[in-house]
């Protein structure tokens, strides 16, 4: 009885040392190992992470091509929007070239209505056609579109009040997906083409009505 | 240890999401052009007849002479054309009286102060009334285009005489006069 219990203490002893031994081993071998051999590396340079920039974006229209028109009327014939467009006078319809000049990283710019109010319950955006579409200019300046060179759709392709009023414009980045712009890196402009028209046919329930409109660009890096 | 991985896999995926976050919302830059309005004008008219009738005449007899003057008021803001005609015409005694129609200025419903700027029917003073309502009977047909600005008056002046004419005896007619302005 007494022998079998020293016997037992004993391997209990052994098993405890067993463990830090092959920790100590393998140490060894590692070590071993290391010296073993001669080494060459090869590494990359230096990577390095640097962020994009979407330095700035301007437009033209907040320096004075906005449209500010009082006792607006439906046009006498017109329906539609329609390049050459020649609405009865300033009162029923008009176009205004803007300038959105852009200078960061490749991006993604939008087009987008950010607010749009006036008479309370009014049906007057309801009423008016808008369409926009972006080209090719000359200089910064040409608001009255004489050098405008058309390139892609931005809103209203059609022209007509089904194909896009103003209550119908995109109001936000995500929602403008249809009409994004991508300006490489660099600083780059491009021109915004923007037409209003009251058409032929509007029922009285816009008159005296007023909207108000906040036209957007929006840059993403992203 | 296997279950004991999941949690560990789970907050870092949760970690990565929200970095994505903030990255997408980081990279923005915009420019925006207030101040675009758009007003649209008004096209609206006012008249004025005595008691809201042009006529309200009972028991005439030959060589009755009803005159009344309307005064019509252009209130828009647009410049529009008005232009008068008739409605619900009705009665056979339109067809006995002899009318006369002008356009001018004054104050006064009963014609005191009328003065003449032209004439619209039977400047010879025959034609009858009838023939007058019933060639006037929508915007399109109807009579004195009147381009007129904010705040512009018109009065129109109508006439009616009862010739003598037994076969008038016991008629009556009635009708609604409309001024309507147009863009």
């Amino acid at each position: 009885m007494t022998q079998s219990a020293d016997g037992r203490r004993r391997r209990r002893r052994l098993t405890g040392a067993a463990v830090p031994l092959s920790i100590l081993l393998g140490s060894l071998l590692v070590w071993q190992s290391s010296q073993a051999a001669y080494s060459v590396t090869t590494d990359s340079a230096n990577n390095s992470w640097a962020s994009g920039s979407v330095t700035n974006i301007t437009n033209t229209m907040s320096g004075g091509v906005q449209f500010t028109v009082t006792n607006i009327r439906p046009d006498s014939a017109d329906t539609a929007i329609t390049y050459p467009f020649s609405p009865d006078n300033g009162y029923t319809g008009q176009t205004k070239c803007v300038n959105v000049q852009y200078t960061g990283s490749a991006a993604r710019v939008r087009m987008y209505v950010s607010a749009t109010g006036g008479t309370p319950g009014g049906v007057l955006q309801n009423d008016l056609i808008i369409k926009v579409d972006r080209g090719t200019g000359d200089g910064t300046t040409d608001a009255n579109c004489t050098a405008f060179s058309y390139v892609a759709d931005v809103y209203n392709s059609a022209g007509t009040k089904a194909g896009g009023v103003l209550s119908g414009f995109p109001g936000n980045f995500n929602a403008a997906s249809g009409n994004e712009w991508t300006p490489a890196m660099t600083t780059t402009n491009v021109w915004y083409r923007i037409s209003w028209l009251l058409p032929s046919g509007t029922a009285n329930t816009s008159s005296g009505q007023n909207t108000s409109a906040v036209f957007t660009w929006e840059a993403q890096v992203g | 240890m296997a279950r004991g991985k999941w949690p560990h896999a789970l907050v870092l995926a949760a970690v990565a999401g929200l970095q994505l976050l903030l990255v997408d919302a980081a990279y923005v830059v915009t420019t925006a052009s207030s101040g675009n309005t758009f007003t649209a004008g008004t096209v609206s008219i006012g008249a004025t007849a005595p008691g809201s009738k042009v006529f309200d005449v009972t028991g005439a007899i030959p060589g009755s002479n009803p005159i009344t003057c309307v005064i019509t008021q252009y209130t828009g803001s647009i410049p529009a054309t008005v232009r008068m005609y008739f409605t619900g015409v009705s009665g056979g005694l339109a067809a006995k009286l002899i009318a006369r129609v002008r356009h001018g200025s004054g104050t006064r419903t009963d014609c005191a102060d009328f003065v003449a700027a032209g004439v619209l029917y039977n400047a010879a003073g025959t034609l009858k009334l009838n023939d007058y309502l019933t060639a006037h009977t929508d915007w399109t047909t109807g009579d004195g285009s009147w381009p007129a600005t904010q705040s512009d008056t018109r009065v129109w002046q109508l006439e009616l005489l009862l010739p003598s004419d037994d076969t008038a005896a016991g008629l009556s007619a009635a009708f609604t006069a409309v001024w309507e302005a147009q863009i």
